[in-house]
């Protein structure tokens, strides 16, 4: 029972964490550009070599073009591929990219389970059932052997090891221990791992006898889920922010409505930057900072 | 191997940065023994600044003389990190600041991919991570609710004393804010950007930045109109003297235009060109006129310089600036701004000024690159590119290519006039930057010189070489055409570091000589062989 | 601590002072005079001081009393004659680094 309870508040935990965060950035005042190139965006022949619609004679005239295809094969290449790592770092690709697919798949087949725990038990459902399994029979090694490689590699490898933090460490080996756990559980009941999701979706007051192993990964799972949302192992989903609001985001302001509304809001602002040439030890609205032409100090000295 | 919080370290030198470990050069620059010796500061000076980094500074900043000036320092660097992280004071860039801070998995996956780290023999000291990691340490520790506990929970204790903040200062001027490790990051983290946030901590909270760039920078900018401290009257005297450059040279008879209201494009040069580079702004008063562009200048207060080095390490002074560049314009009721050769103005003006230019502040700006291009393909020059039948490559300044995606304009020009142009490698939005950039190509105290030639330029001489390769004699003449003017003071002082002209006879230029270079109707040669 | 970077250093001739930044251009412009130009030259390895350096000092003091700035290195050439291999052979450190500094004028700023 403590188990199940555990693994709930975790959910919950894991929502609200996650959902302030991304609260906390869409909050955040909209930042100057500051965009990188190649920008999967523009016509294709330009896309190629990384060019931009600067490279236009008056662009300020032509339309804009945004192609979300291209977005949308970079994105994937980079989730499913970690095409990043594969160019510039080739000895951690293998490790990460099967920590990453044990991972997606422990992730998507636990979200069919619960599908199917759900659904009422016909034929259809016994396939399922059975692709399920097999799914978690994939997912639990690879997501093994990639932790105990980056644990290596984190201890051993000189580009990474003097970079190698406690968390570092400890985050490993709390997805290692899930995915062990995992392949306990996958050798121990007839479907293991599977049976656990059907036993803790159908939300039981009252559960069978389980074995140790069984509470040991819900419980590893639950303290995953709670503590995820306040890692660096947000960029999930935070890269959404650090690609396309800032790396890609090329978006003019002549072609922004909001643009101008935005800025009168931030120039309002009060600024206490201490040094001789802004405040002075003061405050001053950012639009008095901007206008102070010899940098003499806008602040009005208390 | 050092680890972070060796930071800290209140005595010795955190890197020797041996040359003997640096990357090699192809010869006959393989020597090291033929390396100009580094510069020696006296005692007196030794013991007065901070070179507690690498034994090199850019700043020459003061170390506290006692435990209470020390305490001050530290205090009003806590004071500065609390204004980094709030809405109020650094709405500018607070939201890029936080993604940068929190999502780093410390992978390294970008560290190779710096040309700084790489060419040092990698120095941890020049790991992009490296001062990154520091900073989001201290940032962890001493900002946030719970976070000494944290620290010391996670091993990741760095202690705040003078000597971190002397070598985390010093090494936020070890990067060239080049991007091109934030490139290689699969996160989306940028270490460049956390970079350009210590700096302006320092400047904006402490009022301390290398005076090159503030002091005689920006400030000398707001107050005579330059960073090169020329006024109004003597642009005018300079441009005036050039036009009658062009006569004697040329014969043709142009008179520059100045504050002509209404005119299609208001031309705005780095005006280091005028004074260190004349023949640009020659050839660019050439061309235009050449191709019948209404055009002007303008001799309104920073409408003749378009630096912005606030770019680099303070956003009220690149506010300030941008703005007062854009009032200029707007005065002349002109139809667009075109920015000369100069990349951080591109990237200053273009982009990051972008959201702080709305209204009828927003006077559409364009690249010098793309007029130049749109005039050589239209055919409205005559040219014959049997003129510049030299060996020419073509460096990519990060801030127009990395940084804005201008890659092919300048291409197109020279396939179209350069018969034996060739690529560096690796080139176009992958390019290695020229060392200078972020301010170094003016930054020239100390002994920190010596630095920028031996390590932060090596990789990109290294690739120059390489181009050449097929023809390394120094009397065959070759040209790197580079479209920036700070990656020209770079150049010129890099090749003068190494005897470049004299043992490989590679010279350094902008791209609008190139085409004047190339014009038919122009008897002699325009690009003159000689090293300046 | 706002301007603590730029160490000024003591410049002594002829037992006077002269405070000089770290590249040797003094900071007192009002303390120039012909001694000073002389012993300012010879930390750059000039032992004298003949016409023609004079043509050249004096065409840089006077540019830069009108402009506040020093002439642009073309003008300079241009305007006494000299070549800019001339200039380098006056004042070995060049123009900006030698000749503005043997003037008394500031460092030259900016992208130059
Ligand atoms: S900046 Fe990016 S690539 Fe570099 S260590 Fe951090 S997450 Fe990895
Ligand atoms: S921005 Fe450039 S110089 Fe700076 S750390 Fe990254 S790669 Fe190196």
């Amino acid at each position: 029972m403590l188990t199940v309870m555990l693994i709930s508040v975790a959910l919950v935990v894991f929502l609200a964490g996650n959902l302030v965060r991304v609260v906390k950035f869409l909050r955040m005042p909209s930042p100057l550009r500051w965009e990188l190139y190649p920008i999967p965006k523009g016509p294709q022949e330009r896309q190629r070599y990384g060019g931009s619609y600067f490279e236009d004679s008056d662009w300020w005239t032509k339309p804009r073009a945004s192609s979300h295809k291209s977005e949308a094969v970079f994105v994937l290449k980079e989730v499913f591929l970690l095409r990043g790592v594969w160019e510039n770092f080739r000895g951690l690709w293998l490790w990460s990219w099967l920590l990453h697919w044990g991972l997606y798949l422990y992730l998507l087949i636990t979200l069919f389970a619960i599908g199917e725990a759900l659904l009422p038990a016909d034929a259809g459902a016994l396939v399922l059932h059975a692709a399920l399994i097999y799914g978690y029979r994939l997912a639990c090694p690879l997501g093994l052997a990639g932790a105990l490689g980056m644990l290596a590699m984190r201890s051993w490898h000189p580009r990474v090891r003097a970079f190698t933090t406690r968390t570092g460490i400890f985050d490993l080996l709390l997805l290692g221990s899930i995915f062990a756990t995992g392949n306990l559980l996958l050798t121990t009941g007839p479907d293991g791992l599977h049976s656990m999701i059907r036993g803790l979706a159908r939300f039981p007051t009252r559960l069978g006898n389980h074995s140790v192993t069984w509470h040991l990964h819900v419980c590893l799972v639950a303290f995953f889920l709670a503590y995820f949302p306040f890692t660096h192992m947000t960029h999930a989903y935070m890269k959404y922010f650090m690609w396309h609001q800032v790396r890609w985001d090329d978006s003019a302001s002549v072609h922004d409505p909001y643009a101008a509304k935005e800025l009168a809001v931030n120039l309002q602002r009060k600024t206490s930057w201490a040094a001789a040439h802004i405040a002075a030890g003061g405050t001053a609205a950012w639009s008095e900072i901007v206008a102070d032409a010899d940098g003499n100090g806008a602040g009005k000295r208390a | 191997m050092h680890k972070v919080s060796d930071i800290a370290s209140k005595c010795g030198q955190f890197s020797q940065a041996p040359v003997q470990s640096l990357m090699p050069l192809p010869a006959p620059y393989d020597r090291i023994a033929d390396l100009p010796p580094r510069k020696v500061l006296n005692q007196k000076v030794l013991d007065k600044i901070d070179t507690s980094l690498d034994g090199f500074s850019a700043l020459g900043l003061a170390r506290p003389q006692t435990r209470k000036e020390e305490q001050k320092f530290v205090e009003r660097f806590l004071s500065g990190l609390e204004k980094l992280l709030s809405k109020e004071n650094n709405w500018t860039f607070i939201e890029q600041l936080k993604l940068s801070l929190e999502h780093c998995a410390r992978c390294q996956t970008c560290v190779e991919a710096c040309p700084i780290y790489t060419a040092s023999g990698h120095d941890e000291v020049y790991r992009p991570t490296f001062r990154s990691e520091v900073f989001r340490r201290l940032v962890n520790e001493y900002a946030k609710p719970g976070g000494k506990a944290l620290a010391w929970l996670k091993g990741e204790h760095v202690e705040l004393n003078a000597a971190t903040l002397g070598r985390l200062l010093e090494s936020a001027y070890r990067c060239t804010l080049c991007r091109r490790c934030a490139q290689a990051c699969p996160m989306g983290v940028d270490n460049a950007l956390l970079t350009r946030e210590v700096r302006k901590l320092f400047s904006m909270e402490m009022g301390i930045a290398p005076k090159e760039i503030h002091e005689k920078g920006s400030m000398l900018q707001l107050r005579t109109g330059s960073s090169t401290g020329m006024n109004a009257r003597a642009v005018r005297d300079n441009v005036s003297f050039l036009d009658g450059e062009i006569r004697d040279q040329t014969g043709l008879r142009i008179e520059t235009p100045w504050d002509k209201e209404g005119a299609d494009v208001l031309l705005i040069h780095n005006a280091g060109e005028i004074l260190a580079w004349p023949e640009n702004p020659m050839a660019f008063a050439i061309i235009l006129e050449a191709a019948g562009i209404s055009w002007t200048m303008s001799s309104e207060l920073a409408g003749y310089d378009s630096v912005n080095y606030g770019l680099w390490y303070d956003d009220a002074q690149f506010a300030r600036v941008a703005v007062r560049q854009a009032e200029a314009a707007r005065k002349l009721k002109v139809k667009k701004i075109v920015l000369g050769e100069c990349g951080h103005g591109h990237k200053a003006s273009m982009v990051t000024a972008d959201r702080i230019l709305t209204g009828d502040l927003n006077i559409p700006r364009e690249s010098a690159l793309v007029l130049l291009r749109d005039i050589v393909i239209s055919g409205r020059l005559k040219l014959d590119p049997s003129r510049n039948d030299f060996p020419v490559t073509l460096h990519d300044p990060c801030n127009m290519v990395r940084m804005m995606g201008i890659v092919e304009p300048q291409r197109e020009i020279l396939r179209a006039i350069c018969p034996q142009f060739r690529e560096m490698t690796p080139h176009g939005v992958n390019n290695y930057c020229c060392g200078g950039g972020s301010g170094f190509a003016i930054m020239s105290g100390y002994n920190f010189e010596d630095w920028r030639f031996s390590v932060a330029g090596r990789t990109k001489l290294k690739q120059i070489l390489d181009a050449f390769a097929d023809c390394p004699s120094p009397d065959v003449k070759k040209y790197v055409c580079a479209p920036c003017s700070n990656c020209k003071g770079q150049f010129r002082d890099l090749f003068q570091y190494y005897g470049v002209w004299e043992k490989s006879g590679i010279l350094y230029g902008g791209l609008a000589e190139l085409i004047v270079n190339a014009m038919a109707d122009i008897n002699q040669p325009f690009i003159k062989w000689e090293f300046h | 601590m706002d301007s603590s970077q730029g160490i000024l250093q003591v410049f002594t001739w002829n037992n006077h002072e002269v405070e000089v930044d770290e590249d040797g251009f003094i900071q007192q412009p009002e303390l120039w005079n012909d001694q000073l130009a002389l012993a300012l030259a010879r930390t750059d390895g000039v032992t004298e001081l003949t016409d023609a350096h004079w043509k050249i000092i004096n065409y840089i003091r006077s540019y830069f009393q009108e402009f506040e700035i020093a002439p642009m290195i073309r003008k300079l050439c241009k305007e006494t004659g000299f070549s800019l291999r001339e200039i380098y052979d006056l004042f070995p450190s060049g123009p900006a680094k030698g000749a503005c500094k043997v003037a008394g004028l500031p460092k030259p700023t900016g992208c130059v």
